[in-house]
């Protein structure tokens, strides 16, 4: 299994970058996800992960989302499910969650998602 | 700033960053008429039922979009064709979305997740972040022109000086 990085066109601010390393184990994806087909850009990253617990390895999920909207919510909250899942059944997973610590409406989201995937995200917020 | 045309990605990304970095507020007011401007023109894109062809072969939504400023506030404003069968229902949604509590609509936005289809989530949730975002009632309307067509109007309030 490969590492998985995806950064479409640094000018292309709506997509997000994504790294996520098979050998570490460690995962980030940050910047801002608006995309149009919203689907097409997660699908893979979904897979990846889904494929990756496979092998029962642990995972640290940072997120350094700035904004993402309500398509890119639907993916996000998948992902989280996932994790949840995965946590269920004794996987080794971590997840933080980096915010500008200016900024109320992130922080209600993220608090949104671990209420509804009811999973622990460490919030660390920045300056 | 106003703009009536194909709401394409690279359009509202672009009148984002315009909104985002050229208005004079602070990071936070800026950051909610950049979010709501995206939530808003994309909910045009996505759902505006006249659509214009582009040339990897999708389809994108038409409509208007205009920012307005006084000395309060920032409006945003987009007007874009619906299908008439849908006009109802997004008046429902929006006139709920105006009178339910902030918790509720957390909640509810939670549990549209669950049910809305995994490539689409809908206009329902877009509509509540949006409310969110902007923290004031939606203002919103159909208008019937005489070629029979509906047009969906909404604009969101952006104070200068936030709600306490």
């Amino acid at each position: 299994m490969e590492n998985l990085h995806v950064n479409i066109n640094p000018e292309l601010v709506y997509y997000p970058i994504v790294s996520f390393n098979y050998q570490t184990g460690i995962c980030e994806i940050s910047g801002e996800s608006y995309m149009e087909e919203t689907y097409k850009f997660y699908e893979p990253i979904i897979l990846w992960l889904q494929n990756y617990i496979a092998e029962k390895k642990s995972i640290v999920l940072n997120v350094k989302l700035t904004y993402f909207n309500t398509s890119s919510s639907r993916f996000i909250l998948e992902i989280f499910y996932i994790l949840k899942k995965y946590t269920d059944a004794g996987g080794d997973v971590r997840i933080n969650w980096h915010y500008k610590n200016d900024d109320p409406d992130i922080l209600t989201e993220i608090n949104d998602f671990m209420e509804e995937a009811n999973i622990k995200i460490t919030i660390i917020p920045f300056q | 700033m106003n703009y009536d045309g194909p709401f394409i990605i690279q359009i509202i990304s672009t009148f984002s960053k315009f909104l985002l970095e050229n208005t004079v507020a602070t990071e936070h007011v800026s950051k909610k008429l950049y979010r709501v401007f995206i939530e808003l023109a994309q909910n045009v894109a996505l759902y505006s039922s006249e659509r214009v062809g582009l040339i990897n072969g999708a389809f994108i939504g038409k409509g208007k979009v205009y920012i307005i400023e006084n000395n309060d506030a920032f409006k945003c404003i987009t007007i874009n064709r619906i299908h008439k069968e849908h006009a109802a229902t997004l008046i429902k949604n929006c006139s709920e979305i105006n009178i339910t509590p902030i918790e509720a609509l957390r909640t509810k936005k939670r549990n549209l997740y669950k049910i809305a289809n995994v490539q689409d989530t809908g206009a329902h949730i877009g509509l509540i972040m949006i409310y969110t975002y902007s923290a004031n009632p939606l203002e919103f309307e159909i208008i019937d022109n005489e070629d029979g067509e509906s047009y969906f109007k909404i604009a969101a309030t952006i104070n200068k000086v936030e709600n306490s």
